[in-house]
């Protein structure tokens, strides 16, 4: 019955402004980090939409200003991180 | 111990010296205050909190502040608070309401149900005042259900209320709809960032920072105003000779600034604060002993001091400067540093702290930070053999949540934890409870034989022992109290003189059981020797109900006296209560009844009925509902009598139907204290009775035959009665001598009368049972005025008509527990729309009548139901079951 919730992974790319330390990934659910004129790109994938309003909520528990949010391909996943 | 919980939640926070000044914003808020809603909407660090607080301080009506957490979304929580925050504003605020939260089911109010919001709106519109409703950190409520209530405020609104939302996200409600009525005042980023001015005023004046204008509006354009980076910016240039150094690598830096900063404070900071920051960043609240620990360092006291004068995001939580905790964002971002800078330490300190918070008896936080590091090991130990710690908690709903949040594939091979489980459960959940315990039992029966095994073993068969009692299965319940007895190791004193004392108090559960006495001073032994005063005061509310079922009153009223001397000790000592006074409280409240002191005992069965709700203890609480209910009845307020025990039936028959037929059984006795007699309520509580009676019921029913005039069937009953009944059932005894005096009196056999009569006096005098005489009332009087003249028991007797002429006339209240006059068809019809949101027009439409027409109806449903507006009608008839 379970399995009917079993979603695949989705990945999403969120641009924040400011550059963040690559070191801060594990704190955004292992989203990869990378920097990109003056903004942070977090590149991951989530479980489900629960998780991804998760990440949100940290971003903005932390200050941080959200500039996009988009769905990304998984190779972009493994190109970034 | 960190302040109570409850109160930081209700308090506002303590200003802090050195605040910039914000005259626009406080007139800004001003202006909305004639409007439904204020709301302060912004991310973290932008002064949200600092400013609702300082408006409120200064707006010149009166506020209740309510400061949210994520346990909160929780319906019966979240409205629990909200209800005492109201009673900041207004003391004594809807006791009714908490009393309905306090009996709920967590499901009922998943959604919270209509009718109790419209009880909530109308008792806020009751309160005398205008006043300013606060919920700061709004955003933590997600669950919808809850988002439901300040929106059905805001729709219903009382017009003396004004809600004040501060939060990090918009509520989810149509806010445009409210822009365009002008109902709602926003105070958002734009208007929160610190203006250059507010910057200027901050930086130099606030940080003595003596920057140059320049300076200032590079700070203040590269934070954007934002008061969190200009803090941490001020922090990073305190004392550093050169601060355009800082400034001009800030403009330079595309860094997120709080991420850059952070470091800059940090690294400004001599090592050992540094140290001290990162390592206390895991820490929720914190006091010096707690730092100590965790940092494996002996200054911390100093060091906390030191980071509150600095302006180091330290907030007080007491005014006693005891207890503190960071301000989130400076934590969050602490945290994060201490994970980049010592990996791994993170879980380590948070079992530190767990092992901190255990140390000093606080395991339920030591449960939190167990929990916290994932250490589910750390978790089984500390509640190994120390289950009934968790009891004496004020938060147990949360404890429940908190071992529930733990997957139950890691808990499978962890029995104590799953036993914990049941315990908590235990009180209104049987069902689950037996599942549990099935679970962990079958898990230990597989285990090899160990000391271990057996231990658990032992602690089992008391779970199960304390479920069976909790229902009245006699059979069950000693049988595994025997198991326990067996199993458990002779060391667990505390565990086994809880259990002992469940044995003890379930021989008892029919009156006077001779074999029950002696286990319970064993257990009071046993809880003496564990030198634990919450067993002792446990173990002593069974003792004390062994003594009263035998009829000894007063030692029952020392042994419930010596527990309360143990429980003030404790508070002065721990400056914690223990909740399970409640029993000793609900036992006194019974024998002052007994000895025609109502004050005292309306007294204690309130304080009793306030901790057993709040411990989540339903026999207990029913306990307290029979005695007030009992003194509100003597003390002729039938109705709210009826309210009272209503409510303790209910809850009964959550329990089983041995308590609800207890409660029935009082209801009655209580009903027939009444002059005149209401019968037809009487025999509409008695029809609840099955015929397998134990005496009570039997003896009630003689007392209903003796005051509707039939002496010779109550005397014959009451024989019956007494034929039956063995020497030793002497509580019993008393009163069935009472009633065969007034009986045989009324057949016209004086000298039989005075010879039960005169039983009864020589029974009751040593323990000065006065109630039992004074609540049969003027036949009573007669009779012992009789005794005087014969000189039977004669100051006793003299006593009795002494409170007999002083509980003369009571003032009688009308009587409105009976249904009320038959209601037409019609009339339930406008009822039934009445509790819809329809308005008089609207419910003439549907009924295809005149407006007048509904309106009449409705002023007799409310004749008839006693009600004077339209939520006291529904709340009313939702009580008759008529909605």
């Amino acid at each position: 019955m379970l399995s009917s919730f079993n979603q695949e992974p989705i990945c999403y790319q969120i641009r924040v402004r400011g550059q963040l330390d690559p070191r801060w990934s594990d704190w955004f659910d292992e989203f990869a980090i990378t920097n990109q004129a003056g903004d942070s790109l977090l590149t991951g994938a989530v479980p489900d939409q629960a998780a991804l309003h998760g990440v949100l909520a940290r971003i903005r528990d932390l200050g941080l200003t959200l500039v996009s949010i988009q769905p990304a391909g998984k190779n972009e996943t493994q190109s970034s991180s | 111990m960190p302040p109570s919980f409850l109160l930081t939640k209700l308090q506002l926070p303590a200003l802090r010296p050195g605040l910039v000044p914000r005259p626009r914003l406080l007139k800004q808020l001003n202006t909305g205050l004639d409007g439904k809603l204020t709301l302060v909407s912004a991310s973290t660090g932008f002064g949200k909190t600092t400013l609702a607080s300082e408006w409120l301080r200064q707006c010149g009506r009166p506020f209740a502040w309510l400061a949210l957490d994520e346990l909160d979304n929780d319906p019966l929580r979240f409205l629990t608070y909200l209800v005492r925050t109201i009673q900041t504003v207004q003391p004594g605020f809807g006791a009714d309401l908490l009393e309905t939260l306090g009996a709920a089911n967590p499901q009922d109010f998943d959604p919270v149900p209509i009718h109790f919001l419209e009880m909530l709106a109308a008792e806020i519109a009751a309160v005398s005042t205008p006043f300013l409703l606060a919920l700061d950190d709004y955003h933590v409520i997600v669950r919808p259900v809850i988002q439901a209530v300040p929106q059905f405020l805001l729709n219903h609104q009382p017009e003396n209320i004004h809600l004040v939302l501060v939060s990090r996200t918009d509520p989810p409600w149509p806010l445009g709809r409210m822009r365009a009525c002008s109902e709602i005042n926003e105070i958002r980023t734009a208007d929160l960032r610190f203006t250059p001015r507010e910057a200027a005023e901050f930086l130099n004046n606030c940080m003595r920072l003596g920057l140059t204008e320049q300076a200032i509006s590079v700070l203040e354009s590269r934070t954007e105003g934002w008061i969190a980076g200009l803090q941490l910016a001020a922090l990073s240039m305190q004392g550093q000779p050169n601060p355009q150094v800082i400034i001009t690598s800030l403009a330079g830096s595309h860094r997120f600034i709080a991420d850059y900063l952070i470091q800059e404070v940090l690294e400004k900071q001599i090592p050992d604060v540094q140290d001290f920051l990162l390592k206390t960043s895991v820490l929720d609240q914190m006091n010096a002993a707690l730092c100590d620990e965790v940092t494996c360092r002996s200054n911390s006291q100093a060091t906390l001091l030191q980071l509150e004068q600095s302006n180091l995001f330290l907030l007080p939580l007491d005014q006693e400067r005891n207890w503190y905790r960071y301000h989130h964002l400076f934590s969050d971002l602490l945290r994060i540093k201490l994970g980049q800078v010592h990996p791994g330490l993170t879980t380590e300190l948070q079992r530190r702290a767990a092992v901190w918070h255990s140390s000093q008896g606080r395991r339920l936080e030591s449960l939190h930070y167990a929990l916290e590091a994932g250490d589910i090991q750390m978790a089984e130990r500390l509640v190994a053999g120390n289950i009934f710690l968790l009891f004496n908690h004020d938060e147990v709903g949360a404890a429940v949540r908190k071992l529930e949040a733990i997957p139950v594939s890691m808990v499978i091979d962890k029995p104590w934890l799953g036993i914990a489980r049941a315990y908590l459960l235990g009180n209104n959940q049987f069902q689950k409870s037996y599942q549990i315990l099935e679970t962990v039992a079958a898990n230990v029966e597989n285990m090899p034989e160990s000391a271990e095994k057996g231990r658990l073993r032992g602690h089992l068969e008391a779970a199960w022992a304390d479920i069976y009692g909790l229902q009245g299965d006699v059979a069950n319940t000693v049988y595994h109290a025997q198991q326990a007895e067996i199993w458990l190791p002779p060391e667990e004193v505390e565990m086994r003189a809880a259990n002992l004392a469940q044995w003890g108090d379930i021989l008892s559960k029919d009156g006077y059981n001779p074999d029950a006495m002696p286990i319970l001073e064993h257990a009071l032994e046993l809880a003496l020797q564990a030198d634990r005063p919450h067993s002792v005061v446990m173990v002593s509310a069974a003792l004390a109900m062994g003594h009263l079922s035998a009829g000894r009153l007063r030692e029952a009223h020392q042994v419930c006296q010596q527990a309360l001397t143990v429980t003030d000790d404790y508070q002065r000592r721990a400056g914690q209560e223990i909740l399970a006074v409640a029993m000793n409280y609900a036992i006194l409240a019974r024998i002052y009844i007994e000895w025609d002191e109502m004050e005292k005992s309306s007294q204690l069965g309130f304080k009793g009925l306030a901790l057993s709700e709040r411990l989540g203890q339903i026999g207990t609480e029913v306990m307290c509902r029979n005695y007030l209910g009992h003194t509100l009845m003597f003390q002729a307020d039938p109705t709210q009598a009826m309210q009272v025990y209503r409510r303790a039936q209910e809850l009964a028959a959550n329990i089983s139907p041995w308590v609800e037929q207890m409660v029935v059984s009082l209801i009655v006795d209580g009903l027939l204290d009444r002059e005149p007699l209401d019968e037809t309520a009487v025999r509409e509580h008695l029809r609840v009775y099955d015929e397998g009676q134990t005496e009570y019921p039997l003896m009630l029913k003689a007392r209903l035959l003796l005051k509707t005039g039939q002496p010779a069937a109550a005397l014959e009953a009451l024989n019956k009665v007494l034929a039956g009944m063995s020497e030793s059932v002497a509580r019993l005894a008393v009163r069935v001598h009472v009633f065969r005096a007034l009986a045989l009196q009324a057949i016209g056999d004086e000298a039989s009368a005075m010879a039960a009569l005169t039983q009864a006096l020589t029974l009751s005098e040593p323990e000065n049972r006065m109630m039992t005489f004074l609540r049969e009332g003027r036949a009573m009087e007669k009779l012992l005025r009789l005794a005087e003249r014969q000189a039977i028991c004669p100051n006793f007797t003299r006593r009795l008509l002494a409170a007999f002429a002083q509980h003369v006339n009571p003032v009688e209240k009308p009587m409105t527990i009976a249904l009320p006059e038959p209601f037409s068809k019609r009339e339930l019809e406008v009822l039934r729309l009445l509790a819809t949101d329809l308005d008089a027009p609207e419910i003439a439409e549907k009924l295809v009548v005149s407006t007048n027409t509904v309106r009449t109806h409705v002023k007799s449903l409310y004749r008839k139901l006693n009600a004077h507006n339209r939520y006291a009608a529904i709340a009313r008839a939702r009580e008759l079951k008529l909605l």
